[in-house]
Order: C-alpha cells, then sequence, then structure tokens
C-alpha cells in the first residue's frame, strides 16, 4: 500500500517528465498547463513533508485486581507533520483486551490534531507491569513509503493483584504446636494455662508441668508431664517453587499463579488471626528477583505479602536446583515454624525437591507440601477438560512414588483446575493447625 | 470523503479529454476518445486493479499518443494521420490539465482503499480507519483540486503575459534545469530521511 503510493507519487515527476517531451515533441505549449499542475502537487506535498511528531500522555489506574477490567486512555496532540499517524499501546502478554483496540490510527492534515484513545483490558495474572512508552509510525502524505517512528514516554507501572478468594474467617485459634517456649517470648509466646493434652517427658520439660498420676498410671513407667496451649500465635512460612515445572499451563493459569492466589488468600486469613506469616521462594535464577518477607503479621506485612507475590517470577532455567535463604533456614529454626511448601511435582524435579525437603526436615518436620497439579490445567486449555481425571490420577500416583522415602511431610494434592482455592485453604488450615 | 466520491470526481476530470476527442473528431479520435473514457472509468473505480505498474497512467498515455500522433515533429516526419482534429487540440490540450489532475485523485482513491484493506487485516477499528482515510482522501482533493486552480491561474498568466514569452528553446533549457533540480533535491531528501529516525516526546 504504502510502496504504491509512494511509487505513484515519484512516478507524477516522471509523468512531468514525459509531458515535458510531448510538449516539445508535439510543438504544443498548451500541455504546460499541465507540467506546472504536475509540478505543483509535488511542491506542495513536498513542503508538507516535515518529520511528524505527537506528544501526549497516557492515564490508567495504577493498582488493578486480576482479570478486573481497566481502561487505558491515551491523549494525543500533534503540531507537527501531514499524513498518518499509528499508535500503538504496547500490552503485556499477561493483558486481555476486552473493549477497543490498543493500535489506532489518525490523519493529521493542515491544522494541529488533538485527540484520546480509549480501551478497555484486563491483567490476567498478578504482576507488576511498567508500561515503558506508547509508540508511534509516522506516515507522511507525501512519503509514505520513508515511514518514520517515535514514541511517548510514559514510564507508568500497573501493579495486578491476585485474584483472592472470598474465604470466611476461621472460629478457632491456631495455636503453636511447640511445647516449649524456647525462643523468644514474641514469636512463640507463653505457656497458657489451658490444659491440652498429656505427653511423655522430654529433657528441658519445667518440672511444674509433670503430671504425677498419669505418671503412676503410665503402663511404661516414663514419666507423664502435661501440655498446654501457648499463649503466642503460630509462625507460618510459605515457600514457594519458582522452577520451570510450576509453569506448565498458561501464562495466567499455571501452578505458579494459582499459588500465588492460593498463599495471598491464605495468609491474608492466618494474619487477620495474627498468626506470623512469611514468605521465601525456593529455587534460585539469574535475572529475577527473589523476594521474601519475614514473618509477622498485621496490616503492614499484609501490604509486605502483596508486593512480595507481585514480584515472584519463574526462573528460566531448565534444570532444578532447590536453594534456601540462609535467612529462612534461621527463621524456621528459631521459630519453630509450620512450613506450607508449594510445588508441583514432575519427575523432572523430584529428586531435587525430595533433597529439599530432607534439608527442611532437619530444621523443623512440621511440613506441608501443597502439591499443585497442573494436567488439569493442561487439559482444560487443551483437551477441554476430557482427560482432567486421568490426568489427576497419574499425577497422585507420580507425586506419590516420589515422596515415598519422606514419610514425615503431609502432602495436600491441589487440582486448581476442578478445586476451589477455598477447598486447599481448608485442608492447610486443618493440617497446619491440628 | 468517501472513496467513491474521490473515484467520482477523479473520474470525472480524467473523462474530459475523451468527450472532447468523442464530440470534436472523426472517426479515429472516436475511437481514441472512447477507449480514454472506458480506460479512465476503470482507473477511477477500480484503482486496485489497475496494479502497481503503468494501469493508472493507460489513459494519459493515450492521450499522449493522441498528441504525438496529430502535431509536431514525429506527425510531420511520418505523415501520420492526425487523432486529434487540429481545430479542438487546443482546448484538448488544455483539458489535459483535468486529467493529469483526475489521475493523481485516482493514485489518492487507489491508496486510500488500500489503506482502509492492509489496516483493517491488523486489528484497527474500522470506524477509526474509515474517519483518517477520509480525512487523508479529503486533504488530498483539497490539494490536487488547489492545485489544478492554480497551475491554470499560472497559465494564464504566463500565456497572457508577452514579457515572458521567452523563445522555444531558452524555455526547455529552464525548464530542464528545473526539473533536473528538483528532481535531484526530492530523492537526496528521501534518502536521508529513509535512513534516520523521529525520537518523539
Amino acid at each position: 500500500m504504502v510502496k504504491q503510493w509512494s511509487m505513484g507519487l515519484l512516478s507524477m515527476i516522471i509523468v512531468g517528465g514525459l509531458l515535458s517531451v510531448v510538449a516539445i515533441i508535439s510543438t504544443n505549449h498548451y500541455l504546460a498547463a499541465s507540467i506546472i499542475y504536475v509540478f505543483l502537487i509535488i511542491i506542495i506535498l513536498y513542503s508538507l513533508d516535515r518529520d511528524g511528531e505527537i506528544e501526549g500522555e497516557c492515564r490508567f489506574p495504577g493498582r488493578v485486581k486480576a482479570e478486573e477490567t481497566v481502561e487505558f486512555s491515551v491523549f494525543v496532540n500533534s503540531g507537527k507533520g501531514f499524513g498518518l499517524f499509528m499508535i500503538e499501546f504496547p500490552l503485556h502478554e499477561a493483558f486481555l483486551l476486552r473493549e477497543g483496540t490498543n493500535i489506532h490510527i489518525f490523519f493529521k492534515g493542515f491544522s494541529p490534531y488533538a485527540g484520546s484513545f480509549e480501551f478497555k483490558g484486563a491483567g490476567m495474572r498478578r504482576g507488576t507491569f511498567l508500561i515503558r512508552q506508547v509508540n508511534y509510525t509516522y506516515y507522511p502524505a507525501m512519503g509514505i513509503i520513508n515511514s518514520t517512528s517515535g514514541s511517548i514516554t510514559v514510564e507508568k507501572e500497573i501493579e495486578v493483584l491476585p485474584k483472592i478468594s472470598a474465604i470466611k474467617l476461621r472460629r478457632n485459634r491456631m495455636y503453636s504446636n511447640r511445647y516449649t517456649p524456647r525462643n523468644t517470648i514474641s514469636r512463640i509466646g507463653p505457656v497458657s494455662s489451658d490444659f491440652e493434652s498429656v505427653r511423655e517427658y522430654q529433657p528441658g520439660d519445667p518440672y511444674r508441668h509433670i503430671n504425677w498420676k498419669a505418671t503412676a498410671r503410665s503402663p511404661s513407667g516414663k514419666m507423664m508431664v502435661n501440655r498446654y496451649e501457648m499463649e503466642g500465635e503460630k509462625t507460618v512460612i510459605y515457600i514457594l517453587d519458582r522452577s520451570f515445572t510450576m509453569t506448565r499451563g498458561t501464562t495466567e493459569e499455571n501452578p505458579l499463579e494459582y499459588s500465588i492466589a492460593a498463599i495471598f488468600s491464605h495468609s491474608r486469613l492466618l494474619m487477620q488471626e495474627g498468626v506470623n506469616t512469611g514468605f521465601w521462594t525456593a529455587q534460585s535464577g539469574k535475572g529475577f528477583t527473589s523476594p521474601s518477607v519475614v514473618p509477622s503479621s498485621g496490616a503492614e506485612n499484609e501490604q509486605r505479602f502483596k508486593r512480595a507475590l507481585l514480584l515472584v517470577e519463574p526462573t528460566e532455567s531448565r534444570f532444578v536446583v532447590y536453594s534456601f535463604d540462609p535467612r529462612l533456614l534461621a527463621m524456621i529454626k528459631e521459630t519453630g515454624a509450620s512450613i506450607i511448601f508449594f510445588t508441583s511435582i514432575w519427575k523432572e524435579n523430584s529428586e531435587e525437591l525430595s533433597k529439599a525437603l530432607m534439608k527442611l526436615i532437619r530444621y523443623n518436620r512440621n511440613i506441608v507440601l501443597v502439591n499443585v497439579i497442573s494436567t488439569g490445567i493442561i487439559s482444560k486449555h487443551l483437551l477441554g477438560g476430557m482427560e482432567i481425571f486421568v490426568g489427576r490420577r497419574t499425577a497422585l500416583r507420580m507425586s506419590a512414588r516420589y515422596l515415598r522415602n519422606l514419610p514425615s511431610v503431609r502432602r495436600i494434592d491441589w487440582e486448581p483446575a476442578g478445586e476451589g482455592q477455598g477447598s486447599v485453604i481448608s485442608a492447610i488450615s486443618r493440617v497446619i493447625g491440628a | 470523503m468517501k472513496p467513491i466520491s474521490v473515484s467520482s470526481i477523479s473520474f470525472l476530470l480524467m473523462v474530459l479529454p475523451g468527450l472532447l476527442l468523442v464530440t470534436t473528431g472523426y472517426g479515429l479520435s472516436e475511437v481514441a476518445g472512447l477507449l480514454e473514457i472506458l480506460a479512465s472509468a476503470i482507473v477511477a473505480f477500480f484503482p486496485s486493479n489497475t496494479g502497481k505498474g503503468i494501469g493508472k497512467y493507460i489513459p494519459l498515455l493515450i492521450m499522449v499518443l493522441s498528441f504525438v500522433a496529430s502535431e509536431g515533429y514525429v506527425q510531420g516526419i511520418f505523415a501520420i494521420t492526425p487523432v486529434i482534429a487540429p481545430s479542438a487540440i487546443n482546448l484538448i490540450s488544455i483539458s489535459m490539465l483535468p486529467m493529469t489532475a483526475g489521475t493523481f485523485l485516482s493514485m489518492v482513491s487507489g491508496t486510500g482503499t488500500a489503506i482502509t484493506v492492509e489496516f483493517s487485516r491488523n486489528g484497527f477499528d474500522q470506524e477509526e480507519l474509515e474517519v483518517a482515510v477520509s480525512k487523508f482522501s479529503s486533504a488530498m482533493v483539497l490539494i490536487g483540486l488547489g492545485a489544478l486552480l492554480i497551475s491554470f491561474l499560472i497559465f494564464v498568466v504566463i500565456a497572457v503575459a508577452p514579457e515572458l514569452n521567452i523563445g522555444f528553446f531558452p524555455a526547455v533549457i529552464l525548464f530542464g534545469v528545473v526539473y533536473i533540480l528538483i528532481f535531484r533535491i526530492i530523492f537526496l531528501e528521501r534518502k536521508e530521511k529513509g535512513s534516520g529516525n523521529i525520537n518523539g516526546q
């Protein structure tokens, strides 16, 4: 198209030359009028052929929820140029156009142009997306073939918060399952007077907790002590696998995204109950931020969680090597935190996962492994959900086989394509609250 | 302005020499005139079918050949039967001016259609695209018709002013120099602009 126009305009010069030759051969000076016309057209268009330039600004909200419709507005004005301007608002692949289009076109004629474009989109996955610039291409009327490009600087971020399921507050309080407050009171809390159970004596137990009657009744003759509930709140640390096995599915629907949404919902729930919650990732990778949150509770920690979860990105490497932040291990040791490890068990990561869990077990045996099964997500998109149950059975068999040497790890299998977030959150709460 | 309007204006302008040929001439000029009218209709209303080559210049070529075969050196040397009646030759020569303008507008119409088709495929909003193309066409029609009026006035001024009668050969030399200068300036500028980019705000 553009070539056709440009070549056409250039061929007008040839037409001018041809008419001149004909005027000479035919000695017809009346043809001069046509020759004047051709050159006049070229001179007019050439004088209008200035460099096109656009100024403008973009407006859109800085924070939205996943799948929430967002309105983007681009205001442009152009005082220079004579031709067509094509504007493209670069949308991240995680965004979906809901209404309108992010590419626009307008013609800048003799007078200055001022206009605006609107379109609606939705962030389909959580994250922080930086919109650097709006690009434009200028096709001058004279030489459309010589298009030039430029940009309007935006440099604005849009935060897409994960989808949070509405989960009812739990009625029961979660108490620490650690008997002796060996660590700081602020993290573990003092022992309450509420009786919980009777168990065998362990070195370090206070003498005043010895239950003499139970000791006398004990068939083995072992010393028994009373166990009391802790006043302090429980500490829960989420560990999220960032390896490539967590990205099976689509950009918006994969184990990583489902895990983040579940962590976000569950941590909010726990923090509202005053539980200290922390967050770490389990896979080191180059070029990606590895955000973490030190266990704490309250509104401020909730914000830290939100920020950290927005920044999590999967690693690019196809090799899985789980490594843990030394601060995480120290924190587990200090607080005796319950660990909730979100992963997706596949053959590629099973061996490394076993090693990683063995390492964590050395610090704390209270580990819950949430296995996010991605076969359902894949079949939902590729096979229309037909193979979802077959895929689930295979995945369950696989994960059971791979983790058979780790009996102390409690595993929760979650098929997000078929089960809601509520089911996994309630399962986790049941296990760690026990 | 809709493409059909541009095409209609283009056709009306292009068809003038053909109509004059048919109305003022005899057998051969009538044939040439009818051919020119037919070619003008195709070029004006089916601009995309004329291709990227010389298709859109066929009516112009018919008229150019008619002029060459009607008067001047070629006609004199080969003694060809004139295609254009000598009595109407000046009038038809002047009608070449609107015809050239029509050729330019047919190009505008063809480009407008091509822009609509190509950009529609790329996901642009149809309504917005039509507005842009319409404004493009309107601006070009304005330029085309403005240039038509101005060039006619310039021609009239040159024709009626006796002091501007500078003779045939000096006029040819002057024209040649101006032509080469314009050609050179435009090509050099195109080449320079093609290698750079604008970085806006």
